[in-house]
C-alpha cells in the first residue's frame, strides 16, 4: 500500500515524474537541433556603483534550452549567466501583476509574453517607459500606489458603525455584480498606465488609466454608499480630464481589459450624460 | 529627457487638497495618500534616480491616429490663424493674392499634391473628430473596432482630400 502511494505520488503530474523527464526532454531537444542562440538586449543601471549611466547589456541564450516565455529567459539569465540581474517576479502566470515590463517597445507582463522565436532578430527588455528606475528593471511604483491608496479603493457604507462591520453580509444583485465585470480583474500592474502620454507628462497629477478605472469600479460598485462623493473628488482638469483618448491603455493591457472604455463611461457619469442606475444626479 | 526632468522638478505636487468636500473618516487616508506621493518625487530627485525612456515605446496604429490628430489639429490652426491675421496686416485683399497666384500659372502636377497637403489634414481631422466624439460618448471603444474605424478613417480620408484635390483637373 505505502508503495502503491508513493508510485502514485511520483506518477503525479508536476512531481517526480515530470522531474525525471525533465533533462531526458532538453538532451532530446538539445540532441535533435542545432543551438539557437538569441541576443537579449537588457536594461541594467545599478545605484550602488557610483556615476553608473543606464545602458543595454547583451546576453545570449540557446532558444532550445529556454522556456516560452520572456520571465523565463530573464529567469535563465539569472541563474546561469548573471546573477546581478534585477527583476520583479512571484506568479509566473499574469496574475500578481509583478513583472511588468517593455518587451521590444510594449508594455507587458513578462511571464505572459511570448519570445520571439525568430533568432535573428533581438529582444529588448527595458522597464515601464518614464519611470524612475531603483536598479536594472525596477521602476519605483510607488506614485502609482499613493494614487491608487488616494481614490480609496474599498467599501465605503454610510449607516454601519465600525463595531457592526462584519456582523451583516451586504448583498448584490447578480445584475449588479456584472458591472464590475472586465474591472475587477485588473492587478495593477502599471502597464497601461505607464503606457499613457498623459502619464508621462503629468503623472503627479492625472491619475491614469489603472487608477481611474479602479475608481469607475468603486463607483460602480452597487454596495458602497458614496459614488457622489468618489466622483466630485476626482472633478479638476487633471485626474480624470487628462485622459485624451489615446488609447494605449487599452491597446497594451496585458489581461485584456478596456481601461479606455472605463474612462469614457465615467467621464459621461461625472458630466451627468448617463446616471447607470446611481442615485445621483 | 532632461527637459521632462526640469518639468517634474519645478511641478509642484498634485493638486490642492479639498478636504472640505470629504467625510471626516477618510480624511486621513487622503492626507497619507499626498504624503506618499510627495515622498515619491523627493526621494527620486534626491537619489538622482534615472527617467526611462519613453522614445523606445512602439507606436501603433491608434496611437498614431492620435498623434496625427494633434498635427494637423495645430497645422490648421497655426495656418488658420496666420492666413487670417497676414491678410489682416498685409496690403490688398484675398483676391489680389489669389489672383497673384494664379498669375505664375503653376504646373497641373503641383498643384495636386500642392492641394492634398490642404485637404488631407483638414479631411482627416474632421472625420477622426468624429470619431473622438463617438469614444465620448462610449461608443466603439473596443481594441478591434478601435483598428477597424481607424484603418477606414485613413482611407477614406486619403480618398476624399484626392477628390477635392483632383478639382484642379476640372476646366
Amino acid at each position: 500500500m505505502a508503495s502503491a502511494l508513493s508510485l502514485a505520488k511520483f506518477l503525479q503530474p508536476n512531481r517526480g515524474f515530470l522531474k525525471a523527464l525533465q533533462p531526458l526532454r532538453l538532451a532530446a531537444a538539445a540532441s535533435t537541433a542545432a543551438p539557437r542562440m538569441k541576443t537579449f538586449k537588457v536594461y541594467r543601471w545599478d545605484p550602488d556603483k557610483p556615476g553608473d549611466k543606464p545602458r543595454m547589456q547583451d546576453y545570449q541564450l540557446d532558444l532550445n534550452h529556454t522556456g516560452v516565455m520572456i520571465l523565463d529567459a530573464l529567469i535563465k539569465i539569472k541563474n546561469e549567466i548573471d546573477p546581478t540581474l534585477t527583476f520583479r517576479r512571484s506568479c509566473r502566470e499574469g496574475i500578481c501583476g509583478s513583472c511588468s515590463m517593455t518587451v521590444d517597445g510594449v508594455n507587458t507582463l513578462a511571464c505572459l509574453c511570448k519570445i520571439n522565436q525568430n533568432e535573428s532578430q533581438t529582444t529588448s527588455v527595458r522597464p515601464l517607459p518614464h519611470m524612475f528606475v531603483i536598479k536594472d528593471l525596477i521602476p519605483d511604483l510607488n506614485n502609482f500606489y499613493a494614487q491608487y491608496r488616494w481614490i480609496e479603493p474599498w467599501l465605503k457604507k454610510k449607516d454601519v458603525k465600525d463595531a457592526e462591520m462584519g456582523q451583516t453580509q451586504f448583498m448584490q444583485s447578480p445584475e449588479d455584480r456584472d458591472k464590475l465585470d472586465g474591472m475587477y480583474e485588473c492587478i495593477l500592474c502599471a502597464c497601461c498606465s505607464t503606457s499613457c502620454p498623459s502619464y508621462w507628462w503629468n503623472g503627479d497629477k492625472y491619475l491614469g488609466p489603472a487608477v481611474i478605472m479602479q475608481a469607475y469600479r468603486w463607483v460602480m460598485d452597487s454596495r458602497d454608499d458614496f459614488p457622489k462623493e468618489r466622483m466630485d473628488r476626482m472633478r479638476d482638469k487633471w485626474m480624470v480630464y487628462r485622459c485624451h483618448t489615446i488609447m494605449n491603455c487599452t491597446k497594451t493591457c496585458p489581461k485584456g481589459l478596456n481601461p479606455g472604455a472605463a474612462i469614457a463611461e465615467l467621464k459621461k457619469l461625472m458630466m451627468g450624460y448617463e446616471s447607470k442606475g446611481i442615485p445621483y444626479q | 529627457m532632461s527637459l521632462s526632468k526640469l518639468r517634474m522638478a519645478i511641478r509642484p505636487c498634485l493638486t490642492v487638497q479639498r478636504s472640505a468636500l470629504i467625510p471626516k473618516r477618510v480624511v486621513s487616508s487622503e492626507v497619507k495618500a499626498h504624503e506618499e506621493m510627495r515622498a515619491f518625487w523627493e526621494k527620486n530627485q534626491k537619489l538622482g534616480r534615472p527617467l526611462t525612456h519613453f522614445t523606445t515605446y512602439k507606436m501603433h496604429q491608434p496611437m498614431l491616429m492620435s498623434l496625427g490628430h494633434r498635427i494637423t489639429g495645430i497645422a490648421m490652426g497655426v495656418a488658420f490663424y496666420g492666413l487670417v491675421i497676414g491678410l489682416y496686416v498685409m496690403p490688398g485683399d484675398f483676391t489680389h493674392y489669389l489672383d497673384l497666384i494664379k498669375s505664375f500659372d503653376l504646373p497641373k502636377w503641383f498643384l495636386f499634391p500642392a492641394k492634398m497637403v490642404v485637404a488631407f489634414p483638414l479631411m482627416f481631422h474632421y472625420m477622426n473628430g468624429i470619431r473622438h466624439l463617438s469614444w465620448d460618448a462610449g461608443k466603439g471603444v473596443r481594441l478591434a473596432t478601435m483598428y477597424k474605424t481607424g484603418w477606414s478613417i485613413l482611407a477614406t480620408a486619403i480618398v476624399m482630400s484626392a477628390c477635392m484635390a483632383s478639382l484642379a483637373y476640372l476646366g
